[in-house]
């Protein structure tokens, strides 16, 4: 692939590649670096390049972002504990839909981030081929490891914030 | 709840995340003019210098890389509190041994891999990279496949030019590494302590950075 071809191929999926991180972490702004860094590794990797790019993409681009999410859930947790409060809530942050968003974003960066990638590929409408293909699982386990990771969710989120 | 109840109830739960961020559309005078990180950084960093100032003396040296180990952006594993590998003997192509603890005194990547899993075929050449630099001091890469065929474990390997061990996974070793979906790459100690874990496609920038702090300088 040649850096026109390349050129093409970023215009064509940064959109999609930013707003699948944009889902799950909260910066805009760090999602579209995000975005960035995902598409120019591809840049860097030949292999990415061979096989399904699309694949590809929505992998590191989930994993960039739960990363960034168990980063930043981390940091706050050290905040408390240091006992320095954190950043004063966003007023949009009081809206009934962003706050649902802020508890699923939370047990998101608590579970085992291979879980969290399947129920995120998952929501975002991929079959169970699909998934298999981005998380590099059997095709035939998606659905036991899938359950296994909704019972997660469920589990830890009615723990932290009720039967909602 | 049923299995068709659990899933629509997490759907509707991750469908929370749909909506663009109400930040995006925030005048940016009512966002948080501060980073949250900010405060935590400047704190880290004003320990980190009383540590670094504390091991110029002789008595305080100890205490003071204990607490350097204890920041967020220093490793918290020291070598006493890494469990240790479970051992493993697994078969290779020609049905020989091959055993974890015969490779103590160096510094191995446990790699769990398969030719039809898309990230472990991604990964492989950077394990390869890894394995060529660092052999001479002391590492090594051994790739447990779970193909379940050497032919078609073999032909990848040769197709991407693997020069480091190679056996074939069973379920126990699957089960002691948590390789439960693949790959998953395990960094083992120069004494056999695990010290590093990495599941799903290889963070490379991290477990060279690993692999270095680990092999003798």
């Amino acid at each position: 692939m040649n850096a026109a071809e390349f050129d093409a191929l970023f215009l064509a999926q940064y959109p999609r590649v930013r707003r699948l991180v944009a889902r799950v972490v909260r910066d805009p702004g760090r999602a579209e670096e995000l975005a960035s860094d995902t598409l120019m590794k591809l840049w860097r990797d030949p292999a990415g390049r061979a096989g399904n790019v699309e694949a590809w993409l929505r992998r590191v681009a989930v994993r960039s972002a739960i990363d960034e999410l168990r980063r930043r859930d981390r940091r706050d947790r050290f905040s408390r504990w240091l006992g320095l409060g954190s950043a004063p809530p966003d007023p949009g942050a009081l809206h009934d839909g962003a706050r649902t968003r802020e508890q699923v974003r939370a047990v998101l960066a608590r579970m085992e981030p291979r879980q969290s990638e399947l129920l995120l590929l998952r929501s975002e409408g991929l079959s169970y081929k699909e998934i298999a293909e981005a998380a590099g699982i059997h095709p035939a386990s998606v659905g036991t490891l899938l359950a296994r990771a909704q019972q997660t969710f469920r589990k830890e989120y009615v723990a932290r914030y009720g039967e909602r | 709840m049923e299995n068709g109840e659990l899933s629509r109830w997490t759907d509707e739960k991750m469908a929370a995340l749909d909506p663009p961020d109400v930040q995006t559309a925030m005048p940016a005078g009512l966002r948080s003019r501060r980073r949250p990180g900010s405060r935590i950084a400047w704190a880290a960093a004003g320990a980190g210098a009383l540590c670094l100032a504390a091991m110029a003396l002789p008595g305080p040296r100890a205490f003071a890389e204990r607490c350097l180990q204890c920041l967020p952006f220093a490793s918290t594993e020291v070598n006493a509190q890494r469990p240790l590998a479970p051992d493993f003997t697994l078969r290779d192509a020609r049905g020989r041994a091959l055993t974890l603890s015969d490779y103590r005194g160096k510094v191995v990547l446990v790699n769990f891999w398969a030719s039809w899993c898309p990230p472990c075929k991604t990964e492989t050449p950077w394990l390869v990279d890894l394995h060529r630099r660092y052999a001479d001091r002391g590492f090594t890469v051994i790739g447990v496949t779970f193909d379940g065929d050497w032919a078609k474990a073999n032909a990848f390997a040769a197709s991407a030019a693997i020069d480091y061990p190679l056996a074939a996974g069973d379920d126990a070793a699957a089960k002691a590494y948590g390789a439960e979906s693949l790959p998953v790459s395990v960094l083992i100690d120069a004494e056999g302590h695990i010290a590093a874990r990495f599941a799903g496609l290889l963070a490379v920038d991290g477990a060279e950075r690993e692999i270095q702090r680990l092999l003798p300088r």
